[in-house]
């Protein structure tokens, strides 16, 4: 894709995303709060020190997730299951760090490993029951999504994990020194995993447009019936497809647990809260493009930062940053209406 | 210890488990079957979960609550039709993006108003109903003490029953969704019968989402639903689109969830049995898909613009 073309597709998600943060902010005056003042607070909150390196420790999170729902969407799959995929990265990385201690060259590769395989492996029964049964993959996903911070909990109670000590909250104990990823930034929070989050947008850029996998991953997307008739095992694509995708999820828990969090904490996996479902929003309006969800995560991890000091600052909780992120989506999926206006506004196209 | 668990009270878990899945599940057949396939019951059970607490806490009717999250189904459901119906979006797409909003709106009202959130304060709810005829404590009894919203539900079923195969609605309904081309040149409203449909599902799972929060455990909290939504998508895929295969399946998937919650109590001394059986519907509901569905019934319907 030329770089003309990519800026001129990146207008209806951007213009989505305005509209819709625009319009979700303004939602709490149904909670009988100031929208302007909301809105200050989601905008001031960032330009703080400590605000950036939250940023830097959110973004390889949320741009892996939109890495990995971007690249099965381009095969023609939904892969909602990036929130469990995710959850499982971290904790199998999480184990492989408590278990394992070898020289940090060789132990670092083998617990981010553990965690792609850890998501691809949350991946595969959907995986597989796509291509072998060709059952929807939205409810299978899904399914599993909310299965994995259960088997999270499960996983961390077991002894030898769990952390003794820690009598309140159920935690892991923490990652051996040679697991964790070195820091590029001291004290700022700032680590590697924002380089590997970098390094990982542009292979996926090379694997979708300059590989010949890439060429059948979107043909079959754009049209399976034809990429078949070119001599395409389509099945077989969506299927590593999946896998990969759920790998990439996998690698953003693991960055998460080895980068920062150096341990396990339930509490932080609840549910379906968390990067897996920014990451989805991040990959529609960064225009299913890895370069351009490069920019739309760092936008997405910015809000959800932005989001704490909300909960701070006006008592509204994180979890107000989901509604907005839902209202964005509600607009990218109504292409139509924003061309329309787009038309009526007289500009583009 | 098999007699443990397979006791009467399993069979009246079951049935109150059972009564909001099919809610759930019909509504969502029916806009299935008008071509706009309904993914966000999901939220729709979450925030009407908390809804209806809100309104019973400071009401203490949980009849007006029920009204009013009936309403919020409407109205979510009404811009879920907008999103899908009106401009053509992507099924998937505006589904999830309600999905998003619940998920988001549920915790945030549940801090506003009562300052947690993770869980809201008991309410009472709905009360089961006694069965004055039958004095003794007997089994029939106890399957039979049930709350008014799952005898309610049991006649929702019959009144959708009708409504789907002997009204002009229903056969409406059908048309479009079988194919909307063909029914709009023939004089069908297309657009108003799939608005109607979504709003009929989302009613519906807004209920669902009231009768789990009311009738069962008497509060919200941050599991309420649980995937339960798209358990309810899997037992109409399940029953293969028809009514009465996907009450079977609702029954089925019920009583997984009630024999789950029968196993945690009687195992609840073992390790990590609480996180096993909470995991249990979730996976089984994965593998019985895999085991039955097979072929094009899986797939969602795409959306109809008018040329």
């Amino acid at each position: 894709m030329e770089l003309r073309e990519i800026f001129e597709k990146s207008w209806y998600p951007l213009f989505s995303a305005i509209l819709g943060f625009i319009i979700g902010t303004s939602l709490v005056i149904l909670l009988g709060i100031n929208p302007l003042k909301v809105m200050m607070i989601l905008i001031i909150s960032l330009s703080s020190r400590m605000a950036l390196s939250e940023i830097a420790v959110a973004f390889p999170a949320c741009l892996f997730c939109a890495l990995s729902f971007l690249l099965t969407f381009r095969s023609g799959i939904f892969n909602f299951g990036t929130p469990g995929q995710y959850v499982l990265g971290a904790l199998c990385s999480t184990i492989y760090g408590i278990l394992f201690d070898y020289h940090p060259l060789i132990n670092i590769p083998l617990a981010l490993l553990s965690g792609f395989l850890g998501g691809a492996l949350w991946a595969l029964p959907a995986a597989f029951l796509k291509w072998r049964r060709n059952i929807n993959e939205v409810i299978t996903t899904l399914l599993l999504s909310f299965t994995a911070p259960i088997f999270g909990i499960y996983m961390v109670k077991l002894p030898g994990i769990k952390d003794p000590t820690r009598v309140n909250i159920i935690a892991s104990l923490p990652v051996n020194e040679s697991t964790r990823l070195p820091s590029l930034m001291p004290g700022a929070g700032v680590n590697s995993s924002l380089l590997l989050a970098l390094v990982a947008a542009i292979l996926v850029y090379i694997l979708l447009w300059k590989t010949r996998m890439g060429i059948r991953i979107r043909a079959t997307g754009l049209n399976p019936m034809a990429a078949r008739y070119h001599g395409i095992d389509t099945d077989r694509v969506m299927f590593m497809t999946f896998l990969l995708s759920g790998g990439l999820a996998g690698l953003g828990g693991a960055c998460y647990i080895l980068g920062t969090a150096h341990a396990y904490y339930a509490r932080t996996f609840i549910g379906l809260s968390g990067y897996g479902l920014s990451g989805i929003v991040a990959a529609f309006i960064g225009g299913i493009h890895p370069i351009g969800s490069i920019f739309s995560s760092l936008f997405f991890s910015a809000l959800m930062v932005s989001g704490l000091m909300l909960n701070i600052e006006a008592k509204v909780p994180v979890d107000y940053v989901v509604l907005i992120q839902g209202v964005i989506l509600a607009f990218v999926a109504m292409p139509l209406l924003i061309r329309e206006a787009f038309r009526r506004l007289g500009g583009i196209k | 210890m098999i007699s443990q668990i397979l006791s009467i009270s399993l069979i009246a878990t079951t049935i109150s488990f059972t009564a909001p899945l099919i809610l759930a599940a019909l509504g969502g057949l029916v806009a299935d079957k008008s071509g706009v396939p309904n993914v966000a019951i999901e939220g729709m059970i979450y925030l009407g979960g908390i809804v209806a607490i809100i309104i019973c806490f400071f009401t203490g009717d949980p009849w007006i609550a029920t009204f009013v999250t009936a309403a919020i189904g409407a109205l979510l459901s009404y811009i879920l039709g907008l999103i899908c119906v009106k401009e053509a979006g992507d099924v998937v797409i505006g589904g999830f993006s309600i999905n998003f909003i619940c998920w988001g709106l549920a915790p945030t009202l549940s801090l506003m108003v009562f300052g947690s959130k993770g869980m809201t304060p008991m309410v009472s709810g709905f009360s089961q109903i006694r069965i004055f005829i039958i004095e003794e404590a007997g089994a029939l009894r106890e399957i039979l003490s049930q709350t008014p919203l799952t005898y309610l539900t049991f006649l929702v079923l019959i009144l959708l029953y009708i409504l789907m195969n002997k009204t002009r609605f229903g056969k409406h309904v059908i048309a479009s969704g079988l194919d909307p081309f063909v029914a709009d040149t023939q004089g069908v409203d297309v657009f108003r019968v799939r608005y109607l449909a979504l709003m009929i599902s989302g009613i519906l799972a807004a209920i669902a989402g009231a009768e789990y929060s009311l009738g069962i455990i008497h509060r919200w909290s941050l599991g309420l639903s649980a995937g339960r939504g798209f358990i309810a998508i899997a037992a109409y895929l399940f029953g293969r689109r028809r009514p009465l295969e996907t009450t079977g399946a609702c029954f089925l998937f019920g009583f997984l969830e009630a024999l789950s919650i029968r196993l945690r109590q009687v195992l609840g001394w073992m390790h990590g049995a609480t996180e096993i059986t909470q995991m249990l519907p979730l996976i089984l509901t994965i593998i019985i898909l895999g085991i039955v569905g097979k072929g094009e019934f899986m797939k969602f319907a795409k959306p109809y613009r008018r040329e």
